[in-house]
């Protein structure tokens, strides 16, 4: 065939109307785009500029950083800033994307302009109501998918962000503790020669036990409630991310398409712009750092001792079984937060990193000297259906390799403010909350379901108020 | 026709039997004035030497195992074999052993830089040192920051100028402190890793990036090789800096 019949074949073919809806759109999109290239002449929306290494000086103190924090929790992120990530899924792993898509997308995100768009009850920095919902799982679909179902993705309400930075600091006390019994286990092993069984527990959390060999060698079949690196990870659902600075992160990408210098930037990927947007520098260590001052400053909820001022409640909450994993007092050793932190996963920068660690005191409660925390969670991992009960067994998808059926222990101290409850937002009440209960926590279940309605009323009463003072702080 | 085969044969051994971690083959220089220290600092550049070569040995050793635990979970989940584990915890041990062959490593060139630094100098062979150092380009530094496979941004590291064959030594001191912390860190994600390995996850959970070890592990074979070809590299200019100001230093040579 020569080649002059091949072009005149192909032109005779028949194109279906698919391709040519398809071509016309690209077509369409790209003379709108030439069209309005130069025409966009609004300002970014960030007006911050902070740098990672003078955080703490006299140029530019702490406070100052919590304010731009603060800015840029507001900032309704925009083109300029470059939001939107083209060719990049919602992954914390930079992940390129086959097929360019628009710049909002509700599902696979982008799917918010700010971060105050979803944490803002009951003022910002607080969770968010079941319209907040954000889809995990999906934003790692390409191309992107428009599907909410349970096959596609794992459906999350927004959780609150206050008290963040006491939460990770008792995270990394625990984890502190417990690598010191594991190498405590290992050197014991290597010096005598045989195998050391050590039982693993952080605060008043306990977490199985591990075997060390003399060889070096861990065996962590026993383990309980937590990763095989012994890292308390506080935050989301599933207990994935160790430190606020990776939950940002991950989050500026996947629901804003900002993608932060550390994670998305030349060093750790090979490209300037990794999601193909024509910005290159989109959220820099610095601007992370004042971000996450802000969050981790955020107030801390539920300084009260309710349980005093509500007996009744608080007894049936103890009778019932709650306190086994909503361990309502921790202790804590420090009430220094340090920016950036021990634990980091790569991507989110760690102390191994940089020179510069900034400090900020946060305001922890105290009794007789020790700090507390009344947080109402053990920061475990605890498996939460079974057979009959499967109302948080909803999930299609793995996440982060956590087992489908284990969720990390839910604060419980913001109750007041924070309805609806579950970590899908479907649970209108804290009594279908406490019903949705299975596995692990089958037993309380039951034994709420057996108490007398006083004292299921006395327990209610008593959550509802967790975090109250917040409410009453925005009144 | 028989002594060409043999020949052949004989070069193709020399290739096989010589591995390839020693084939840069080449010590820091340094004329002194005593010919005593200049005997000394050529034997210990001469265990620096060796040093390095066990090392990489080692680091090599490490490696092949990594990859075969890799194909036995690939070769698990086509048809249905066995998992190799084990593979996994060779690499462990060799990585413990890299570790502790750097730490030599770093004591023989601390040896190395005192008898550099012990006031005995051949000082035009410092001054040409210097000058083909600071004309020499794209000698890699390691840096945790502001280089390729970094984890993170910031500011670059501070390269600063060579000065010298003690300027030399530092680098290549200051390097391997930066070597080691990141070895660490790849021996740590290794062992939280191996629990995975066990259950066949280990390649699925790499490959999504959840793991430290997925991103320890290439930023450190980076900076490994990165690291010998700065060794390379600086002690070349060494042996070049004797040429150019021979006989100086070498006088008692005949």
């Amino acid at each position: 065939m020569q080649k002059s019949d091949f072009w005149i074949r192909l032109a005779m073919r028949p194109i279906s109307l698919r391709w040519l809806f398809v071509v016309l759109l690209i077509g369409s999109s790209v003379i709108v785009w030439a069209d309005t290239r130069g025409s966009i002449v609004d300002p970014p929306a960030i007006d911050v500029f902070p740098d990672h290494d003078k955080i703490g000086s006299s140029d530019y103190p702490v406070e100052r950083a919590i304010t731009d924090g603060r800015r840029l929790f507001k900032a309704k992120f925009n083109l300029l800033d470059g939001a939107g990530r083209p060719e990049a899924t919602g992954d914390s792993k930079p992940t390129p994307r086959k097929t360019p898509v628009a710049a909002f997308q509700r599902i696979a995100g982008p799917d918010a302009n700010s971060c105050a768009g979803c944490h803002n009850e009951p003022q910002i920095g607080g969770s968010g109501e079941f319209v907040t919902n954000t889809f995990v799982g999906a934003h790692l679909s390409d191309p992107p998918t428009f599907r909410a179902s349970a096959d596609q993705t794992n459906e999350r309400n927004t959780t609150t962000v206050f008290g963040s930075g006491v939460v990770e600091l008792v995270a990394r006390e625990m984890t502190e503790e417990l690598h010191r019994q594991r190498n405590a286990a290992v050197a014991e092993s290597r010096s005598s020669g045989k195998p050391v069984t050590a039982e693993l527990s952080g605060g008043t959390t306990n977490f199985g036990t591990i075997t060390a060999f003399p060889e070096g060698y861990v065996n962590y079949e026993k383990l309980d409630g937590i990763d095989f690196d012994l890292i308390i990870r506080p935050f989301g659902v599933k207990g994935v991310a160790a430190s606020i600075r990776e939950f940002t992160t991950f989050a500026l990408n996947q629901h804003h398409g900002v993608q932060a210098v550390e994670r998305f930037g030349w060093e750790r990927t090979g490209l300037t712009d990794f999601d193909g947007d024509g910005h290159e520098t989109e959220f820099t260590i610095g601007q992370v750092t004042a971000l996450v001052l802000f969050q981790a400053t955020l107030p801390i909820p539920n300084k009260i001792d309710h349980f005093r001022d509500m007996p009744e409640g608080f007894d049936a909450f103890l009778s019932i079984g709650c306190a086994a994993c909503h361990t309502p007092k921790t202790p804590i050793q420090s009430n220094l937060f340090t920016e950036p932190g021990r634990f980091n996963r790569p991507g989110a920068m760690s102390t191994k990193d940089t020179a510069t660690i900034v400090q900020v005191r946060l305001d922890v409660p105290a009794k007789n000297g020790q700090l507390f925390v009344q947080m109402y969670s053990d920061l475990k991992r605890h498996r939460m259906c079974d057979a009959e009960v499967r109302h948080f067994c909803n999930e299609g998808l793995r996440q982060d390799n956590v087992n489908e059926e284990l969720f990390m222990t839910a604060r419980l101290w913001n109750l007041a403010t924070s309805a609806p409850y579950c970590h899908r937002g479907d649970c209108s009440t804290i009594s279908e909350a406490i019903l949705a209960h299975g596995g692990e926590a089958r037993v309380a279940r039951e034994k709420f379901i057996a108490l007398a309605t006083s004292k299921k009323k006395s327990l209610v009463k008593f959550l509802l108020a967790l975090g109250m003072e917040q409410e009453i702080e925005v009144k | 026709m028989h002594i060409l085969s043999a020949a052949i044969v004989a070069l193709l051994l020399l290739f096989v039997t010589v591995p390839s971690s020693t084939a840069h083959n080449v010590w820091c220089h340094c004329p002194k004035k005593n010919k005593e220290t200049t005997l000394k600092f050529f034997y210990k550049a001469g265990e620096v030497y060796e040093a390095l070569s066990d090392a990489m040995l080692t680091w090599h050793s490490a490696n092949s195992p990594l990859e075969k635990g890799v194909l036995a979970e690939f070769d698990n989940s086509v048809k249905g074999t066995d998992l190799k584990p084990y593979h996994y915890q060779e690499t462990y041990h060799a990585l413990n052993s890299l570790k502790v062959k750097l730490h030599v490593l770093q004591i023989k060139l601390t040896e190395l830089r005192a008898i550099a630094a012990d006031g005995d100098t051949t000082p035009d062979f410092d001054t040409a040192l210097t000058k083909i150092i600071s004309s020499s380009k794209n000698i890699g530094r390691l840096s945790t920051s502001g280089v390729r496979y970094a984890d993170i941004g910031g500011k670059d590291a501070q390269q600063g100028s060579m000065v010298g064959i003690v300027g030399i030594l530092d680098a290549q001191l200051t390097d391997l402190k930066i070597l080691l912390s990141v070895l660490d860190q790849v021996v740590d994600g290794l062992r939280d890793a191996l629990p995975l390995a066990e259950k066949g996850e280990f390649a699925k959970v790499m490959l999504s990036g959840r793991n430290a070890f997925g991103d320890k592990m290439p930023q450190f074979t980076d900076m490994i090789s990165g690291y010998e070809r700065m060794y390379v590299q600086t002690c070349m200019s060494t042996i070049a800096a004797t040429m150019q100001v021979y006989p100086k230093g070498f006088e008692w040579l005949r």
